[in-house]
Formats: C-alpha cells, structure tokens, sequence
C-alpha cells in the first residue's frame, strides 16, 4: 500500500490517530511518500515543522527516508568549499528559498554571491554556473532527481512501514516555481506559451504522447509496453458472493432491546458453524462491549498477528468478557477514534475488489459519533466500500446519559448519505429481517452499505411471525403494525424505540376514531428514496400506496427519537394533515418518561397532536366545502 | 512473518541504466506537460457556459511529476494499491494515458461532465484508481487500514500471496 501525500496533509489530525493505530496492530507493507513542498495552499509551512514529524513517524515505528538533495547538489557540495553551500542551503528559511526559486539563478547569485563570497570554492561554483545552471542547480532537490527518487525506493528491502520525505518545489518547471501564490493559481497564458516553448510542444500536438521529446516515440513505446503496470491486467478482483441463511434466529424474550436483539443475533451467529459467519468481521472504536458486540468477540475472538492469552482468564479473574487475541480473531479492536473507524470500515468494504476475498464487515459505534468520523463514512461510501453500521446507543433515550451523548440529527444524515441504506426498526423480529437482508445488500452488484440505528429501551415484543409479505414491508420500510379501516381519518406512523408511546396512543385515540391506523415505519430513507424515484416515473410510491388507505386529506401524526424533519415529508405524498413530533433541542440527563414528555414524543403529546392533525383536516374539508 | 513486494526490491537494485534513466526523464517531462496542459485546456480553452473558474492545481502537480513518474513507469507492481494526494491527479491522469488506461477524450474533458476527476476517483475514473482521496489526509490513512485488511486476510489465508515482481 501506497500514499503519495502533500505535506500539509499532515495537518489533518485523522493522519496522526492513523498512525497510532498503525503502531498498535504492527502495520507492515506500507509506504508514505510525502511530496515536502514546503508550501500549503495559503502560506508556506512552518521550517520546524519537519524535524517534529520525521521523529514522530520514527517513535511509531517506521523508517524515514529524507531524500534531500540530487545528484547535482551532492557533487557541488562534494567541491572544495562545497560545504558552506550546503549549510548555506540548511539554514535557509523554507520563504527564502521558495522566492529564490520563483526569482531564478540571477536571485541565488545574489544571495549567494553576499553570503559566502569569501570562500574561493563557492565563486568557484559560481563562475561556472550561468544563470540557468545555477538555477537548475539550486533547485536540484532530491525529489527532483530521478535517479536518487529510484535509489531510495529500490533501496527498500523489507516490510517495515516506510516514510518517504520528498523534498520538492512546487511548481518545479512551471515559470511560477516556488511562488507562494501559486496553489490554485493558473498559468496565464504568456506563461503557457512560454512553459510550450521550453517543451517543444507544437499547436494541435499538446496530447500527442511524445511530442517535443530528445528520444524517439518508438524507443519511448517501447519501454512503456515493458513497465509492469503497462497492458490491460485488471486491478480489480471478481469475488463471489457469500451464501447468507435464509432466516437469522430471532431472539426470544416479551422485553428486549434492538441493541441486545442485535448483540444475540450476532452471537447465534459467532456460535453456528454456518460457513458466512467466517466471514463477517467486526471492528469497534472502543466501545465493543457498550454496543453489544460482546457475545460475538467471546466465541470469536480479536485479531492480532500474534496469539494473546486472555491475562485475566489464566488469573481465573471472573469476566464476561473472554478476549484472547490470535490471528484467527474475527474482531478488530479500535482505539475510540470514528475516523479509524470509516477508514477501517472503507478498507474491509472493499476487500473483494482489492484483494478478491469478500468480507462483512461491521462497525459499531454510538449514534451521535457518527458525526464525530462523518467526512471519513462519507468517503468510504463515496468510493462504494460496503459495510454494515450498528449505531447504538441512540436518540435522547440513552436518557441518563445526557444531552453531550443524544444524537438528533443522524437519521436525516441515514436519509441524505447516498451509498448507504439507513433503517431504524423497533423490534427484534424486524432486526433479524434487516440484518440478513443488508449481508445480502452488501454484496450486490448495485447494493450499497447499510446504517442501523439501534436503541438500549427494552420494549415489549409483538407475539407474531414474519411472512414474506411482512417481510417484504419492513425491508422496503413500513407497514401497517394496526390497519386502518375504511375512510380512516387519522393515523400515527411511528419509528424505532417510541413504539411503546405510539401504542398507547393508538389504544387511546381508537375508542374515538376506531377506523384510525398505526403505520410502523422501519426506514424514513428507504420510503423517502422510494418516494423521489417513484415520482421521477409516474408511479405510486410505497408511502404513497400505505397511504391510500386514509381518507384524503385525513390527519397523520409523525413520531420518532430524532429530528422531526426525518419524517415531517410524508405530509406531502398524499396531502395528508400532518403533525410531525421529534427532537429538535439539544437534550439532556433524565429518564424516559421525563424526557420523553419534555421533548413532546410521549403519549401525551401523540395525542396532541392527533387533536391538532384531525382538527387541521376538518378545517381543510370544510374551506372546500364552502 | 509476511513478506510481499516491497521486500524483494532491494536485492536486485543496481545502478540504473543511463539508457532507462533517459527514458524515464523524458516521460517525465511529459506527465509534467500534459498534467499542466490538461488543466490550462480545461481553463483557458475549453467553452466556459458558466463564469465559473474551473480550477486544477498545475503548481501541486508539477512537484510529484518526477516521484510518479518514478513510481507507474518503474517502481510500481500490478499487486500494489495507490492513493494518490488529490491535487496530483492531473500527474495521475497524464500517466493513465501514457499508459494507454485512459482516452485522449476524457483528458480534454478534465474536471468537466463525464471526464476524468478533478480527485481521482474509484467510482468514477474507474480501475486504474484504487482508492479515491479528495479529501485531505482520508487517502492516507486509507492505505494503512487496507493494509491491515489485507493482513486480516492473508493471516487466516483468505487470500493467495501476491505474486512476485513481473518478470
């Protein structure tokens, strides 16, 4: 594995939790090229930047390769004096040279010829170099020069993870050269058709491959047919899919919690010999027992290239936790940074193209953190890695934990992602359907990653079993949990953990309204994507058709522990009265009921609103009729 | 303990022949012309519907035209995964297309509809990219978790050993 880095992207701190990381679990095969340009996009970097980052990168592990000076340089400095130049170019400021550079031979001469005019070897050098030599002297930096850039690579001769610190002047060759404006600057165009010149590049042969070249196109061809990148080898491997069960087990029990529904789930799993569990693999920031991944890592054990007793086992210290580390581990512990995460995540996604072995990977987190690594999840599904996220804790119902640990906003987040399916069901049984759906997804050809955002709020389980019908419903992300009789003038669609409040709602308001409804709503962002696509091609949306069975225009009150806005949309599918309940202020500590009634999602206020939703639909019917 | 590619360049390493030192700086060259030229095209020749600057960094890019240029026509195997630093992508592109892995049309059409990325891309420049980068520092550290993954694999021999340097 290989970066090519620019050097200011050692300022982005995701590098630094990367390379601790690295350091944990003994990275090998690895190298960072790092172009030192010296100059970031506003200003040039700071000189003593650089003797920090190569002893870091030395304490984590690795080998640092300077590549400093070229060849040129190295044979002037080797002259009588030669090494005055040399401490001359040491001590330089990084501002200095860079407008030396931009200024060109006749500025070093300058400089050179006021500094160090007192040693006979130096105007020695200075004699011999005209304007342009000294220039092309003076910017002979190593990485700059081919045979020293291909001398430190094949020097390489084993695994250790190696840095490559490049130094290089940006712009080398370009007429704006080391000038401290020029990162997204453009060369006018008396700068191209000078820069066109120098390259021998005639009118209407710019893409010609070898044009303006000292060497023949056929000599040129020649070797490019013998670089071992050349030719049509794909890099990208074919992997086959992994046979899923037709069913996982649903966890049993009258009270659980979709967190531990998926924690027992993952563990019956761990416990079958069932050739896909082989190749699921978990990963974590951290927070493994917390989010539940406990059962699985028991029976499966951590990875580590090494075998690791379980210390507090062998001390017969009592533990639930058995954590013996071995090769054959299938959960990769992460120290508690998101980015870590996304990227592990990204990479394990995409084993199959990459390394033609398919993976499952998942990756537990808690909920409100996903924004702490958002920019990282939004890379590994820019470039369509394919993985599962457990989210959990979530909502303001991890209640004592506090308004620092609510998440809000991560559902609209599941709603906007594209690359990734976001779901939030309520029930184990719901649970066990996603989840064996999404190791499906993950592996199809224009599947994409799935997010699940699980709750810790034990709740009363439906006594029923799952048809392919109701199957069908929650993978595509509602149903109706109550149907809703003919000419129904409301109904309530809730999502995830206030089920609970949504039932006694819907108990309450059926002694008034018996024809009313209570939908249950397994994905906002399956129904919402359903919703656009289908709108795009003339047809009836899923939401649309659930809808269908309520009057026109009858009332509809959403609810869930996140942002109103996840849901508030489905006022528009059908012209429903909508009355859209959720959180939209930072939360804080408590317990259920307290909270649940201070941020508007308990039963009272369901059923508040279905007074407003019903009294709006009325309004509605009677302005048409008069 | 794993051993792949990087640990068998060393060995064979003598000096480099002048005759591939040679061949090597004039393509060189030209990655640094076509990089530069893809973004001046881009910019200054092709139609501009929009008053937008269409952007490219020509001075990001000419400081790794000698490391890649180094790396895909010399160091480089067909087993090893690159990202590359976002602003070097038109350095990426102009040596795709030395390389005959990408089309003269879609080097015209730099940062435009459906031509190659103004950050390399997975999805969409297609195979020669391994991993996307764009935004700053994710690339990098990219590498190092694929690293890990494909110990992951190779340890509980999930995955062939790669094969050896091209002959």
């Amino acid at each position: 594995m290989i970066a090519l880095a620019g050097d200011a992207e050692l300022d982005e701190g995701n590098i630094f939790e990367a390379l601790l990381e690295g350091w944990k679990h003994d990275v090998r095969n690895l190298w960072w090229v790092i172009d030192y340009n010296r100059q970031s996009l506003d200003a040039v970097v700071s000189d003593r930047l650089f003797g920090r980052i190569d002893a870091m990168f030395e304490m984590m592990g690795w080998r640092v390769v300077t590549l400093k000076y070229g060849r040129l340089l190295e044979a002037a400095f080797a002259r009588p004096d030669g090494h005055h130049l040399r401490e001359w170019i040491d001590a330089c400021p990084n501002s200095l040279y860079s407008a030396l550079v931009y200024k060109g031979g006749e500025g070093w001469r300058e400089h050179l010829h006021r500094d160090l005019n007192r040693y006979p070897g130096i105007r020695a050098i200075l004699e011999d170099h005209d304007d342009t030599a000294l220039q092309r002297l003076m910017t002979n930096l190593a990485g700059h020069d081919m045979d020293s850039v291909l001398t430190a690579f094949h020097a390489v001769e084993d695994d250790r993870p190696t840095c490559f610190i490049a130094y290089t002047i940006k712009g080398y060759g370009l007429p704006f050269a080391g000038h401290k404006d020029n990162h997204a600057g453009l060369m006018n165009l008396d700068q191209m058709a000078a820069f066109r010149r120098t390259m021998d590049v005639a009118e209407g042969a710019e893409l010609e491959p070898f044009a303006g070249l000292d060497l023949p196109g056929g000599r040129l061809a020649e070797f490019l047919k013998g670089v071992p990148l050349a030719g049509s080898r794909p890099r990208r491997h074919d992997a086959a899919a992994v046979a899923v069960p037709s069913s996982l087990p649903v966890p049993r029990g009258t009270r659980l919690a979709t967190q531990e529904a998926f924690g027992r789930i993952l563990g019956d799993i761990a416990a079958s010999d069932a050739a896909f569990a082989g190749r699921i693999v978990t990963t974590s920031p951290d927070v493994t027992v917390s989010t539940n991944l406990g059962p699985w890592v028991n029976r499966r054990g951590i990875f580590d290239r090494a075998e690791r007793a379980d210390t507090f086992r062998e001390e017969h210290v009592v533990s639930a936790q058995r954590w013996a580390m071995a090769p054959q581990g299938q959960h990769i512990e992460l120290g508690i940074a998101e980015s870590n995460l996304f990227l592990q995540l990204a990479a394990l996604g995409l084993a199959a193209p990459l390394f033609g072995t398919r993976l499952l990977p998942i990756g537990t987190l808690y909920d409100p953190f996903i924004k702490r690594g958002q920019d990282a999840l939004n890379y590994a599904c820019y470039q369509d890695a394919r993985f599962i996220l457990v989210a959990t804790p979530s909502g303001i119902t991890l209640a004592p934990e506090g308004g620092a640990h609510q998440s809000i906003g991560e559902p609209l987040t599941g709603l906007a992602q594209p690359g990734l399916a976001s779901f939030e069901p309520a029930y184990a049984d719901e649970l066990a359907v996603l989840l064996r759906w999404a190791f499906e997804e993950i592996q199809r050809e224009d599947g994409q990653s799935v997010y699940f955002r699980l709750s810790t709020r034990p709740i009363e389980q439906p006594r029923r079993t799952i048809d392919p019908d109701l199957a069908g419903a929650i993978v595509v992300g509602g149903y109706w949990l109550r149907e809703p009789g003919p000419g129904a003038e409301l109904a309530i669609a809730y999502c995830g953990a206030v089920a609970p409040e949504a039932l006694a709602a819907y108990a309450a308001v059926a002694e008034d309204i018996p024809q009313a409804g209570l939908l249950a709503i397994t994905s906002p962002d399956r129904l919402h994507r359903d919703w656009r696509a289908a709108q795009a091609c003339g047809e009836i949306s899923v939401a649309g058709r659930l809808l269908m069975r309520l009057q026109p225009g009858a009332g509809l009150v959403t609810v869930g522990d996140f942002h109103p806005a996840t849901l508030s949309w489905l006022g528009a599918v059908a012209g429903n009265a909508i009355v859209p309940l959720g959180v939209d202020r930072f939360g804080q500590s408590g317990d259920i009921p307290d909270l649940y009634r201070a941020y508007g999602i308990d039963t009272d206020a369901i059923l508040d609103a279905a007074a407003r939703a019903c009294l709006t639909a009325l309004r509605r019917t009677a302005d048409f009729l008069l | 303990m794993l051993r792949t590619l990087e640990s068998c360049r060393g060995r064979e390493h003598q000096a480099e022949p002048a005759d591939k030192l040679a061949c090597l700086s004039a393509l060189e060259r030209k990655v640094l012309w076509l990089s530069t030229w893809m973004i001046h095209n881009a910019n200054h020749i092709r139609a501009n519907r929009d008053g937008l600057k269409v952007g490219g960094h020509q001075a990001s890019s000419a400081s790794v035209a000698t490391l890649m240029t180094a790396l895909y026509f010399d160091v480089l195997r067909p087993q090893d995964r690159v990202a590359v630093k976002p602003h070097a992508s038109p350095v990426f592109h102009a040596i795709q297309y030395l390389l005959g892995h990408q089309t003269r049309d879609k080097l015209e059409r730099f940062r435009g509809f459906g031509g190659t990325q103004s950050y390399p891309s997975r999805t969409k420049d297609g195979e020669t990219v391994d991993f996307s980068t764009g935004s700053v520092g994710l690339g990098v550290g990219m590498t190092l978790f694929a690293s890990l993954a494909q110990d992951y694999l190779r340890l509980k021999r999930l995955v062939r050993r790669m094969t050896r340097r091209a002959a």
